[in-house]
């Protein structure tokens, strides 16, 4: 019987739809880890369906404010301030999903973000992914930008835990899912309201993650580097 | 002259036999109960995993040099296989272990290769499949299945149950399936299906660019959702369309949606600039 600490590594996996039999018989019992996971794919479900909204400078940030307020975007930088509890084992799915977080956290009408004392604002980063979103343009500009965050930290020459070998194999990948991006966003740029376009650019960012994950996962720098 | 053209042939010989003598053969062999479960992480080289009707696991690994050691150890109902670099300088093909393993039908697979090839024959419970650019090789594979590979090809053919396949550019192909769920998602690269659907079964086919090419018997029967944002649809097959009355076979357009036969599964490919073509067998 696996416990919930490594129930929640496993979350990450089980939002990406592998099959871990022995997670889901500890979910069958454990309320608590069912509960997280079922929150977790609420995310990911309301960062799928986002329409599109520019938030003010002043919304953005109280959203900001409410996200460090609850733990979730640290003082010194959104990726370092991810802990292993809560993002233990996939990295990708980790970077991905703090995107999404702070995607839809600036991308939905919280009513607490309305008030006018900062103090007050105790927003819950679920409820704020969940809650009602609104229309406007441009949380594709914000995720772009949060990926290339994680890019930038793991193709970083001087930080980069990429081995040189498999940066140079993962180099066909990437360039292809860049070149994708880029062309579904100038179409995209040409037709906004394209849905199945829309859904490509999401596909491709997660795409580019899965890259990204395994340029830096352990999984395969601990195989035998 | 020909005293310099010895010297060079004995130098190259003195430098060929390390190599030829670091190669090495290890076989291990262990009981091994139905639900055993394999791991296997290898660099670079041949894999094979076949099932056999013993109650045992074996395992055949091929070193090449000394820049890599092989471990193989039983745990608890468990089996890893690992491959462990030791002279990270090593050049790719001193990195290799080729591996052939022998394990029940039932067994669970989770298999990690970098590059090199895989292949998987004859098991009926979960098998997970990462590489980065290994091609992978499934056969007769009938539990759930899951292939994730950033640059590498995977063919799937006699495969049932369920099957996921990602890559970003390398092709994915399926051939004579009969799986009732299968997700096919790459970006750069084409989609091959060749075989029928399932009654109640459910297709998803996606990519970016290239083609994605359903081959179907002339019996198939779906519900189709075909989408290309700037590519195009091609259809050889008789289809009701779902709206706009009945679209000629062989038209070309961005979308087409309908019922060929009842629609006894349903069956989605989208691709961004790719070609979606429907061909009868």
């Amino acid at each position: 019987m696996v416990t919930c600490e490594q129930v929640r590594g496993l979350t990450g996996a089980l939002l990406e739809g592998e099959s871990h039999p022995e997670a889901y018989a500890h979910l069958a019992e454990c309320a608590r880890c069912q509960l997280l996971v079922e929150e977790l794919g609420a995310v990911e479900r309301a960062a799928r369906a986002l329409p599109v909204y520019q938030p003010s400078a002043r919304l953005w940030g109280r959203v900001e404010a409410a996200a460090r307020h609850e733990g979730l975007w640290g003082q010194r930088s959104w990726w370092q301030d991810f802990t292993p509890a809560f993002f233990p084992a996939r990295p990708a799915f980790a970077a991905v999903l703090s995107v999404t977080l702070l995607v839809a956290g600036a991308l939905v009408r919280y009513p607490a973000l309305e008030g006018p004392a900062l103090a007050d604002t105790q927003a819950n980063a679920f409820e704020v992914a969940q809650a009602e979103l609104v229309q406007a343009p441009s949380y594709n500009d914000r995720y772009q930008i949060h990926l290339q965050q994680v890019e930038y930290r793991v193709m970083a020459e001087e930080t980069s835990p990429v081995d040189p070998e498999l940066r140079e194999m993962t180099a066909r990948p990437l360039d292809a899912v860049d070149r994708a991006i880029e062309q579904t966003q100038q179409r995209l740029a040409a037709y906004p309201d394209d849905t199945l376009a829309r859904d490509e650019l999401l596909r491709l960012y997660r795409q580019k993650a899965t890259v990204l994950q395994a340029m830096s996962d352990p999984v395969w720098l601990d195989a035998g580097r | 002259m020909k005293r310099f053209l010895y010297a060079l042939l004995l130098v190259a010989v003195a430098l060929a036999l390390p190599r030829a003598a670091a190669a090495e053969r290890i076989e291990r062999v262990f009981p091994a109960s139905e639900d055993v479960t394999i791991e296997l992480r290898n660099l670079h080289g041949q894999v094979t995993l076949q099932s056999w009707t013993r109650p045992q696991v074996q395992v055949i690994a091929l070193r090449r040099s000394q820049a890599v050691e092989t471990h193989i150890e039983q745990g608890e109902n468990r089996i890893h296989v690992h491959t462990h670099l030791l002279q990270s300088s090593a050049p790719a093909g001193e990195r290799a272990v080729d591996y052939e393993i022998w394990a029940p039908p039932s067994a669970r697979l989770h298999l990690y290769q970098e590059t090199g090839t895989l292949r998987v024959e004859s098991f009926f419970r979960d098998v997970t499949v990462e590489t980065v650019a290994a091609s992978v090789y499934l056969r007769n594979v009938n539990g759930h299945t899951s292939v994730k590979t950033l640059n590498g090809s995977v063919t799937a053919e006699r495969c049932t149950g369920r099957l996921d396949a990602a890559s970003i550019s390398g092709t994915l192909r399926f051939l004579d399936t009969d799986t009732e769920r299968l997700v096919a998602n790459t970006t750069s690269g084409d989609i091959y299906y060749q075989g029928d659907f399932q009654r109640g079964g459910s297709y998803d086919f996606i990519n970016h660019e290239g083609l994605i090419e359903l081959l179907l018997p002339a019996t198939a029967s779906f519900e189709l959702d075909a989408r290309s944002v700037q590519g195009e649809v091609v259809n050889e097959l008789p289809l009701r369309p779902r709206s706009h009355g009945r679209v000629p076979q062989g038209s070309v357009m961005k979308s087409l949606l309908g019922t060929v036969h009842t629609g006894a599964a349903l069956v989605r490919a989208t691709s961004f600039s790719g070609t979606i073509r429907l061909r009868k067998q």
